[in-house]
């Protein structure tokens, strides 16, 4: 990555947010001049005025926090037992992990989306079975980065911190934590992102709250516009979880990893 | 910082000779290396990379070891230094068995090896950390070796800002404090200008000098073997053994001394010496390696299954 000036990110900044002004416009000059229906969608100004009606009204709070709580819980959890797993299998079981990760690789490639009826027959459809939607689709890349972060770790360098003596617990924290903080992060970043897609998913096919239920009640009423708005807030959300992450991750990094070529 | 005076060493040595502080007894390594051609054909292929090295290091004794790249110097301090097991013969350090890392042995891997999260004080102050010295005396023991290595200014930096001769005399500053009795050498003035090579061959013979060290130095530079030692062991390869030992007979110091006859006369004596372990030889030896070592893992697999 290379260090970008002040400048250089307000101008890149500026030019993003014209794209999306012009995105707008765009929008609400085709549906003014009604080239689409305005019964399939309707104009920018219409859907902002609906949405916040209803996020006034407070009818998004609830639904939200019970999609993002749901979100932190199972991805708390994904991180405890991924890592926790991942460290196991990928620094103290490498004479099993040939046996282990191929089953792991399996569990991975399940689709999502066909076990929601065997999660709600098992979980039922409130918190419990949401947070496990969750903690299965973020267990996976936190479990591999973890495992490729251990499989991964500079040799000469733990040689070397053994040579001063450093034995299992110091070890551990003052050189291969450190060395798998970047593999770590870019594991639950892309949990998060994961997380995030899944719980709205997993709210519209079975589900009495959350911010996917609520879309589904909109769209049960043929409130487009209020559709079109949880959309809109949905991706929202999903560029704030970004971002969260990206900042963390910027905060840990004071290093640069290495390059070695040997 | 607890050091032997010079002179009571000399005494001591003097009633009772010499005294070992490492011996290496019929040491032999070899290494299971997974040949590239798919995982399934693929059976491990023991690979002997030292071969039956005996060798004693005396207290306080600055030795040099030169030889062929790929002779297996780095494998012989790895093993020294507890870092690798030997798959035959034994390695004892003051007449006890070396069995893993120990902090009386410090050694400066070939390369850096430093940790880059960690600034160059930080990583001089690791191995101190590990022994739990506490934070101030960290810190005056971190910046006196900082300053020593000439790194002063350069605390708060982090290895990828520095050049390759500096990250080597951070790594060389870490290894040196927290005072390990015996300090292996794989290759430390590798990377670093001539001018600088030379300071630091200065500075490393007066630290040695003062605080009575046992010193284990790998080198590819004749010159600096003979200027640093006083004794260089020469290995030949394929595999790496103990092809002579020489006693370099040239009074300390010796900085005037590398014009002079005596140095001219043993650069050219290890030159060949090192030249020997020619091509034409090397196969014949090659094919005698594999037989001894597919023997030799006959013997030992019990150990690495
Ligand atoms: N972990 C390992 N696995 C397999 N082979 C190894 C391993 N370490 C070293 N070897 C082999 O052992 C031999 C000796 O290696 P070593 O690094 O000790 O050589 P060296 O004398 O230090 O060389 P150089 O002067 O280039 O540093 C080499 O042929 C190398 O390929
Ligand atoms: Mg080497």
């Amino acid at each position: 990555m290379m260090a970008v000036t002040f400048t250089e990110r307000l101008r890149r900044l500026g030019l993003g947010v014209l794209g999306i002004l012009l995105f707008f416009a765009l929008w609400q000059f085709v549906t003014t001049v009604q080239l689409i229906p305005r019964s399939l969608v309707p104009p920018p100004t219409k859907v902002l005025e609906v949405f916040f009606e209803n996020l006034l009204a407070g009818k998004l709070t609830d639904p939200t926090l019970f999609s993002l709580s749901n979100v932190v819980l199972g991805l708390a959890l994904a991180i405890v037992v991924g890592i926790t797993l991942g460290f196991v299998v990928g620094l103290y079981l490498r004479r099993f992990d040939q046996i282990v990760l191929p089953f792991f690789r399996i569990c991975e490639k399940l689709n999502p989306f066909a076990l929601f009826p065997i999660f709600i027959i098992l979980f039922g459809i409130a918190r419990l079975e949401k947070v496990m939607v969750v903690f299965w689709v973020s267990l996976w890349p936190l479990l591999f980065s973890t495992v490729d972060g251990a499989h991964g770790l500079d040799r000469v360098l733990l040689k070397s911190a053994l040579s001063m003596g450093a034995k299992r617990g110091k070890l551990f924290t003052k050189v291969i934590l450190p060395l798998m903080l970047p593999p770590l992060f870019s594991g639950l970043r892309l949990s998060a992102t994961l997380a995030f897609f899944m719980i709205i998913a997993s709210e519209m096919v079975g589900a009495n709250d959350g911010l996917g239920w609520l879309y589904l009640v909109a769209n049960h009423a043929y409130n487009l516009p209020l559709m079109y708005g949880i959309i809109l807030f949905i991706t929202l959300l999903a560029i704030v979880i970004n971002a969260l992450f990206s900042f963390i991750e910027r905060r840990f990094h004071l290093w640069k990893p290495s390059v070695s070529f040997d | 910082m607890i050091t032997t005076p010079a002179i009571l060493k000399a005494e001591r040595s003097v009633v009772d000779g010499p005294i070992e502080r490492i011996v290496i007894k019929g040491v032999s390594k070899s290494f299971n290396t997974r040949q590239n051609k798919g995982r399934r054909g693929a059976a491990a292929q023991p690979f002997l990379a030292v071969r039956d090295f005996s060798l004693e290091v005396r207290e306080g004794e600055f030795l040099s070891v030169v030889g062929p790249s790929g002779c297996g110097k780095s494998t012989l301090l790895d093993l020294l230094a507890g870092l690798e097991a030997p798959s035959g013969g034994t390695i004892y350090l003051d007449g006890k068995p070396v069995a893993g890392p120990n902090q009386r042995v410090g050694i400066v891997l070939q390369g850096y090896a430093l940790f880059p999260w960690r600034t160059v004080r930080k990583n001089i102050e690791f191995g101190l950390e590990i022994k739990e010295v506490e934070k101030k005396e960290r810190l005056r023991i971190s910046q006196h070796y900082i300053e020593l290595v000439g790194l002063g200014g350069f605390e708060e930096s982090y290895p990828h800002e520095l050049s390759g001769g500096m990250r080597q005399r951070v790594a060389i500053a870490r290894a040196l404090a927290y005072d390990p009795e015996v300090l292996l050498m794989d290759e430390p003035f590798a990377a670093v200008d001539a001018q600088t090579r030379e300071t630091l061959q200065e500075e490393l013979l007066s630290i040695w000098e003062r605080t009575g060290k046992t010193v284990v130095f790998i080198t590819h530079s004749i010159d600096e073997a003979i200027f640093l030692s006083d004794r260089i062991a020469v290995m030949s390869s394929s595999p790496g053994s103990l092809k002579s030992l020489l006693e370099v007979d040239l009074p300390r110091p010796r900085k005037t001394d590398r014009s002079s006859v005596r140095f001219g006369q043993l650069r050219h004596e290890i030159w060949e010496l090192i030249q020997q372990n020619g091509h034409g030889q090397r196969q014949l030896e090659e094919q005698l390696v594999i037989k001894e070592a597919e023997e030799l893992l006959v013997i030992r697999t019990p150990v690495r299954a």
